[in-house]
């Protein structure tokens, strides 16, 4: 597992689009307390 | 006079080699002992302090300079991971939750506090509370000594000098087993919070240590990363247990040579086997006692003893730490720390189960975008890059990871992105 944390909500489709780039398959966004996110690459 | 001078000049060479040649055997045997020794405790999957010391706790932190090849090199090499640079002391908490209530941890303990200083104080041995902490074991260390090369300075015990003088040998084969060992510890998720706290506060202190490139001696450029080393487990011994062997009577027995001064007992000289018991006991009892009074400091018993070898128990007079577990977490350019990784699997090449990164892209991340989408074979490329200079490191972290500004510089730089 791989996870970029503290994106902001603007960029998350650009970290998205990377780890798929990366050959991802399945990637999870959540949303932190704090208003950023945290995209993980679960496979 | 040309002849008697170039005569003394080559003898003195001869002393100069001579004392270099048994210095570095010496440095060696020391370094050879030091590494098994080291070695017993990194097959257990723990990294070995030494020399042992009673001062390392759960929430120390360290910070590492070292290169994490360098750090692989002197893992191998020497066996350990020198721990000099201790940078904070956390007390940290979770205790009571982590154990549930047992061994003693309740909500307001402050560990090891209350295993090393027990309240009230005990009046006699054992002076500590250690054998109500979680117990731990570990594999015998076997080991080779010649006194003559030094090698018994390099071993942390004080049995065996002394069974080595007993035996009168310099040559023997030993045994040590790690006797009342103890651990305990806290998850990494419940102390990375707590060192996250404690990087917030110390912010402008951590800054001095975020990641920079620096040019080796080859005139290379190189990534230097600083780290936060926390223990998150210790593993604690209360003695150990050494057997030596005469090395000498490990082939034909002879009586060459000066008789030994110290006649230790021989089973194939006694008749009587209940007198021989009792003898055995007695001596036993003797040189424990001799051993105690001419060596203040070593708490050594006779287990057994024989002309061919001796088994001493050692206590420490104070349980000492002999290894621990920690994690390490970057050091980022604004003085925040990156993910956790586990030491032990970060500096012998294992995967780090989850790694993160926190976001933190800039203009050179855009560039390094544009340059993959312009051909295909680009992702190949900074795959590869990757590979020879941040090795496991994907490239969506490259990309927006904060901790990584400068290797994406370099990244552009050496793949000579426009």
């Amino acid at each position: 597992m791989e996870a970029i944390s503290e994106v902001p909500a603007r960029e998350v489709g650009r970290v998205v689009q990377d780890f798929i780039d990366d050959g991802a398959v399945e990637v999870v966004v959540e949303r932190a307390p704090d208003g950023t996110f945290r995209v993980t690459r679960v496979s | 006079m040309h002849k008697v001078l170039t005569t003394a000049l080559a003898l003195f060479a001869l002393l100069l080699g001579g004392c270099k040649s048994l210095d570095t055997r010496k440095e060696d045997q020391l370094a050879r002992v030091a590494r098994d020794w080291c070695l017993t405790i990194r097959a257990s999957q723990v990294l070995p302090v030494y020399p042992l010391t009673e001062d390392l706790q759960v929430g120390d932190v360290f910070l590492v300079e070292t290169a994490i090849e360098d750090e692989v090199h002197d893992l191998e090499a020497k066996g350990f991971l020198p721990l000099d640079n201790v940078v904070a002391r956390l007390q940290p908490t979770g205790w009571e939750t982590f154990y549930n209530g047992a061994y003693g941890v309740a909500d307001n303990s402050v560990l090891p506090r209350q295993w090393q200083f027990p309240q009230p104080p005990p009046s006699s041995a054992p002076l500590t509370a250690w054998t109500t902490a979680p117990g731990a074991a570990f594999p015998t260390y076997t080991f080779q000594v010649k006194k003559g090369e030094g090698a018994t300075l390099a071993i942390p015990i004080q049995s065996v000098p002394v069974g080595l003088s007993l035996l009168q040998t310099g040559d023997a084969y030993g045994m040590v087993n790690i006797a009342s060992a103890s651990t305990y510890g806290l998850p990494i998720a419940v102390l990375e919070p707590q060192i996250n706290a404690w990087a917030a506060d110390n912010r402008d202190f951590l800054k001095q240590y975020g990641p920079r490139t620096t040019t080796d001696k080859h005139g290379k450029e190189k990534m230097e990363q600083h780290y936060l080393r926390m223990v998150y487990r210790v593993y604690v011994a209360g003695g150990v247990n050494v057997s030596l062997i005469d090395n000498r009577s490990a082939g034909a027995r002879g009586d060459a040579g000066a008789s030994k001064p110290v006649a230790l007992f021989d089973a194939g000289e006694t008749s009587e086997a209940a007198d021989a018991a009792k003898n055995y006991a007695s001596m036993l009892s003797s040189l424990s006692q001799s051993v105690a009074s001419a060596t203040p400091g070593a708490n050594v018993t006779f287990a057994s003893a024989s002309s061919r070898g001796v088994a001493m128990n050692e206590t420490f007079p104070r349980p000492l730490v002999i290894g621990y577990l920690g994690f390490d977490l970057p050091i980022t350019a604004d003085g925040r720390l990156g993910p956790a990784m586990p030491t032990h699997a970060r500096v012998t090449g294992q995967d780090v189960a989850e790694s993160t990164a926190v976001f933190g892209a800039d203009s050179n991340a855009d560039a390094l975008r544009a340059w993959l989408d312009t051909e295909p074979g680009n992702r190949e490329k900074l795959t590869q890059w990757l590979n020879t200079n941040a090795e496991g490191l994907s490239v969506t972290a490259l990309l927006n990871g904060n901790q990584y500004n400068l290797l994406r510089a370099k990244a552009l730089q050496d793949l000579e992105v426009q």
